[in-house]
């Protein structure tokens, strides 16, 4: 069931694209396969799921702020290291095949970032006790969410040359600046937020990090900080271990 | 039993649903952060406690009440909601609805139930409940894969066409963007099938 043609026409049969003979004869074959109707079944779930764009952003925020996902027990069975390594060699091989084929060369670190980078979320609003400061975050903010990464990494460092202890401040003003392509402004706030005892930023930062220096072509220092991301359970491990293999 | 209906009581301080619990609901509304936190640094520790009193882990607990949080939110969202109890009591009572569900199929009984508390009793809303946390496990699993397959998907799902999409996310060509999805696609669906509630939640679907 796990075939890109049954997969294509699962798609195209809960998209409505299939022609009248076309969706008549995989009816038929939904009535006569319960496999297949499951699966159906299935998609048809997973996409109900992903459909509302506000709920998974709303979605990932309650993890990162909660934290610790379960990655399942009892009947998931332990990983071991060598069928790590096993995967990750299968993984490697696939993609240096997939990107000669379809690309016609390895990927550099700067389009590495650019396929891995999405500004991360923002409040929509942001208060302090010092309306001063509120009224500039909230204006920062609305930049950021706007899209205008250009005033909105002016704004934040504006506040982080004031002062470089709010961590809010710190974190959105690398993400600014990394968003504006200014990837060399970024590394600075982003590291000084990942060499910090943990905070709730932390992980953000370092992920974040990595992505700059790989828009720098600092690729040492890239593979530094995504392997110590790939080493620690969180919502980062899994997206480090796949960027290590696309760097080796 | 109706939710809009359901008798307002008290909540873990003594103090009747308040000021705060209004900002904290429009905060949830809006998406933000603090919103979240309050709620966690407010009332985790207190369900992790019945969770984990009641043959859970710390895990468990996590899981069950970003579920809770997540249903709140699509409740905030609607323009007809109005929360009459608590916002621990609405927590608690999904938190609690959620997890009986669990021990239910591996075939355990609560222990020990939070006794000072009224909760909102099984009734129109349990689907409702259940369908965001069969929902959530699908999420937490897309969170597993590598950041690009998570966009491709989200976006593909989420209506885009694959041209859209290239150009969205800078990917060299359709071709290339359709295959990706697949893997990502066999990936999501190969991590919730080996997720020990699938069956318990797909026998209820």
């Amino acid at each position: 069931m796990n075939d890109e043609n049954t997969y294509r026409d699962i798609e195209r049969y809960l998209a409505g694209e299939m022609d009248g003979p076309a969706r008549s004869a995989f009816e038929q074959r939904l009535a006569a396969e319960p496999q297949l109707a499951e699966e159906l079944a299935l998609h048809r779930d997973i996409e109900g799921a992903f459909a509302d764009p506000e709920t998974m952003a709303f979605s990932a925020l309650v993890a990162d702020v909660v934290g610790g996902e379960a990655a399942g027990e009892s009947a998931v069975p332990k990983k071991n290291t060598f069928r790590i390594w096993a995967v990750a060699a299968a993984v490697l091989l696939l993609a240096v095949v997939g990107f000669f084929v379809f690309q016609g060369g390895p990927a550099s670190p700067e389009s590495l970032f650019a396929d891995n980078f999405t500004a991360y979320e923002a409040p929509a609003n942001f208060r302090s006790e010092d309306p001063v400061l509120e009224a500039a975050l909230q204006a920062a903010f609305t930049a950021y969410n706007n899209g205008n990464y250009a005033d909105a990494q002016q704004r934040f460092g504006v506040l982080y040359a004031q002062s470089q202890a709010d961590r809010t401040v710190s974190f959105y003003y690398g993400l600014s600046a990394l968003a504006n392509d200014q990837a060399s402004t970024a590394i600075a706030p982003l590291q000084e937020l990942a060499d910090q005892a943990p905070h709730s930023y932390r992980s953000q930062a370092r992920w974040y990090l990595a992505l700059a220096h790989l828009a720098e072509n600092q690729v040492d220092s890239a593979k530094a900080r995504l392997e110590s991301l790939a080493a620690s359970p969180g919502k980062y491990q899994a997206p480090a271990q796949d960027l290590l293999e696309e760097l080796e | 039993m109706d939710f809009t209906n359901f008798t307002a009581t008290e909540n873990p301080t003594g103090v009747m649903a308040s000021f705060s619990d209004k900002e904290r609901l429009e905060g949830l509304r809006r998406g933000e952060r603090q919103a979240v936190q309050s709620l966690y640094d407010d009332y985790f520790d207190r369900i992790a406690h019945y969770i984990v009193q009641n043959s859970g882990s710390k895990t468990h607990a996590q899981d069950i009440f970003q579920d809770a949080v997540v249903v709140l939110f699509q409740k905030v969202r609607s323009p007809e909601f109005q929360l009459t109890s608590s916002i621990y009591t609405f927590l608690f009572s999904v938190c609690r609805n959620l997890w009986l569900k669990k021990l239910r199929k591996s075939g355990k009984e609560e222990v020990t139930s939070d006794q000072d508390m009224e909760y909102i009793d099984e009734g129109p809303e349990k689907d409702e409940w259940e369908e965001q946390a069969r929902y959530q496990m699908y999420r937490r699993k897309l969170r597993q894969l590598g950041e690009g397959c998570q966009n491709l998907l989200q976006l593909s799902m989420q209506g885009l066409s694959m041209k859209q999409i290239v150009a969205r996310l800078g990917i060299s060509s359709e071709q290339y963007a359709r295959k990706k999805k697949f893997k990502c696609k066999e990936q999501l669906v190969r991590l919730i099938k080996a997720d020990p509630d699938y069956e318990a939640l797909r026998y209820d679907a």
